[in-house]
């Protein structure tokens, strides 16, 4: 069994801590770069000052995954696997959710995840008109009405077949 | 959602067509949207041999999207001014969406590919090498049985978009 020298403590925004291994907290690259700053240092705790908790458990449901599906399947089958458990995951994930998990796994700079948010990011923007766009992701239009005119005059090419939702 | 760094990593994922709707967003959106590199990701995701090429090309990639994206609409015919050993093809052939073959092909090689049955979607893109420029000759487009026809409807397809084709000066 892991000791408790293998384990750090995550302090989300709200200050609630959550106890985590150090297999899944070293995915997350600042956790892996505070702690070689403190080394020495019994203090095992990382504030990560503007993530919430609920993202904090979110990206530590991942990697706990994410290392565990990587033991089991070294033999191979481990991508396949871990794409399975990236749709599971995903899907009880709402768009708004989605937002803050992003802004969250950009700072606690975390690829993996990254590139799995993202993906599902893109796919809110594939197909979409601009109104949808502006709307899911609380975008304000910023062009006067003459600049926005031309612009998708620029892009009229682009803009047949697209869904309004 | 206001983060740059977001944005620039989730537009390379993006199709050209959802690109430029981004750039209708707000002027941020614009602003990184109208990065050619993205564009060029664009480019490769739906002709990938455009990115195998060597000399840089003397258009932006999103116009190069652009020009070959649009060319849908029809015109009447001109005469192609082009003669085969000029030439040089890229070639993008998919099975089932994989890409199965992605190649720069000069002319005198391409008589020897055997195109295998029973279906195939297949872009092909040109360049003249004595004056730079690119031309979509068929983009992604499906074959169901290949025969003489289908070769000649092909030819045609080259006929019928020449008119547009960056290699008529006029254009």
């Amino acid at each position: 069994m892991a000791s408790t020298d293998d384990k750090v403590i995550l302090k989300s925004s709200e200050g609630e801590c959550f106890e985590v291994d150090m297999a899944v907290a070293s995915h997350l690259q600042i956790v892996k770069s505070v702690l070689e700053d403190c080394e020495g240092s019994s203090d095992k705790v990382v504030s990560l000052f503007i993530v919430e908790a609920k993202y904090v458990a979110m990206i530590i449901e991942y990697y706990k995954n994410y290392v565990e599906l990587k033991e089991k399947h070294e033999e191979g089958g481990f991508e396949e696997k871990l794409k399975e458990f990236e749709k599971q995951f995903l899907e009880q994930i709402d768009k708004k959710e989605l937002k803050g998990l992003v802004m969250a796994v950009n700072y606690l700079n975390a690829p993996a995840l990254f590139d799995v948010v993202c993906t599902a990011i893109a796919k809110h923007i594939e197909n979409k008109s601009v109104e949808y766009v502006r709307e899911y992701f609380g975008i304000v239009n910023d062009f006067t009405a003459e600049e926005e005119a031309q612009i998708r005059e620029e892009h009229r090419w682009a803009y047949d077949g697209v869904n309004d939702d | 959602m206001s983060n740059e760094e977001v944005l620039k990593a989730v537009f390379p994922l993006l199709d050209g067509v959802d690109l430029a709707s981004c750039m209708v967003v707000c002027k941020q959106w614009r602003d990184i949207a109208k990065d050619d590199y993205l564009w060029k990701c664009a480019c490769a995701k739906r002709w990938p041999s455009i990115c195998q090429r060597l000399n840089p090309l003397t258009l932006t990639y999103h116009k190069l999207y652009k020009t070959f994206y649009k060319r849908k609409n029809q015109q009447s015919l001109l005469p192609p001014r082009l003669t085969l050993d000029v030439l040089e093809f890229f070639i993008d052939i998919w099975s089932d969406d994989k890409l199965i073959f992605s190649e720069v092909v000069p002319s005198p090689v391409l008589g020897g590919i055997k195109i295998p049955p029973p279906e195939l979607v297949m872009s092909l893109n040109i360049t003249s090498k004595d004056i730079n420029n690119v031309a979509c000759i068929i983009s992604k487009s499906l074959f169901d049985y290949i025969d003489r026809t289908s070769f000649r409807a092909l030819a045609f397809d080259f006929l019928n978009f020449s008119p547009q084709h960056p290699f008529i000066p006029s254009i």
